[in-house]
């Protein structure tokens, strides 16, 4: 449980960031169909690149606080980028089976 | 008749080698600490005792480095905070959390911590951001410090501290080492000398064990201050 929390707090660093950057990707997806499933992945990976950057240079020194918890900075990032993945991806198919597969 | 049962625990840290460029920081390291004893590091700026701790804790690599716990080779000590748990010498709590979250995270009594600090006492709901630069270190001195590990490395505890905190941090010290062993260093070195067991000296990149003041004068850092 306080590992789970510990993530959860980890996640919070960056989670406004990457939800808006989600429903963006979400609304283009939407308007623009199919096609733009390549770009909309590529946008999604380069703008999280660009978070993970900020808070790896502006954040460093509170990974110490996860460290001496147990997590490392490289378990903090793997953990929380998959579960955002996998949150984006799932709404992604969800997006298209009511966009396209009710219709 | 009741017997109390105390496991000493050993860290050794040696053959460490670190290097920038061409300088070298470290080159003939000895460092040994256990369950029941304070080991104290001394240097001047800039000779690399930070960067020792680092390397002890895993996060910083050296050319080569030996750091054993009760003889096991741990190359990444942060893995195990049950083994080693480190306080460096900058704000590492990040400031959006409570009190009572952080002391929950370590599993430190936040009423034990009242007592000993009761000026403190109602922060419990409030978050790290919102406590003064020397409230903070001491909360971040005292949570490192009491956390359940076998040994503890502390850059630098006594920064921004009042006397009142500093000579209560040191009692602290005396009475957590009973149960672990601790690292310490920090420039107010006559608190380091008074609290500490084992006292060892870095200068020119070696470690030297000191005897007695009279050695930190021959080895210069007493001069250089």
């Amino acid at each position: 449980m306080s590992t789970f929390r510990l993530f959860i707090t980890f996640y919070g660093y960056f989670f406004l960031s990457a939800i808006l950057l989600t429903i963006a990707c979400l609304v283009a997806f939407w308007n623009y169909g199919l096609e733009t499933i390549g770009p909309i992945f590529q946008f999604k990976v380069c703008s999280l690149g660009v978070t993970v950057w900020f808070i790896a240079t502006y954040k460093k020194k509170e990974f110490f606080y996860f460290r001496n918890l147990g997590l490392s900075p490289g378990l903090l990032w793997t953990v929380t980028l998959v579960f955002d993945f996998i949150l984006f991806g799932s709404l992604v198919i969800f997006t298209y089976f009511i966009k396209w597969r009710t219709h | 008749m009741a017997h109390t049962l105390k496991i000493a625990h050993t860290l050794t840290a040696d053959g460490i080698q670190l290097q920038f460029g061409n300088r070298k920081i470290l080159s003939d390291i000895y460092l040994h600490c256990e369950t029941g004893r304070i080991a104290g590091l001394l240097g001047g700026n800039g000779q690399g005792k930070t960067c020792l701790m680092q390397i002890i804790y895993g996060t910083l690599k050296g050319y080569s480095r030996c750091v054993r716990i009760d003889g096991a080779n741990v190359p990444f000590a942060y893995r195990h905070p049950e083994l080693l748990t480190c306080l460096p010498q900058f704000n590492f709590i990040p400031s959006s959390l409570s009190l009572r979250r952080v002391f929950s995270d370590f599993k430190v009594s936040y009423d034990d911590f009242e007592h000993f600090f009761p000026e403190i006492k109602g922060a419990y709901t409030s978050r790290i951001g919102n406590l003064s630069g020397g409230q903070r270190r001491l909360v971040e001195t005292y949570v490192i410090l009491c956390s359940p590990s076998r040994f503890t490395l502390l850059d630098e505890p006594f920064t921004y501290l009042t006397p009142l905190h500093v000579e209560k941090i040191s009692a602290i010290l005396k009475t957590v080492s009973l149960r672990k062993g601790i690292l310490i260093t920090d420039h107010m070195y006559a608190h380091v000398t008074d609290i500490c067991d084992d006292l060892y000296l870095l200068a020119k990149g070696k470690t030297h064990l000191v005897k007695d003041i009279g050695d930190l004068q021959r080895l210069g850092y007493l001069a250089g201050i």
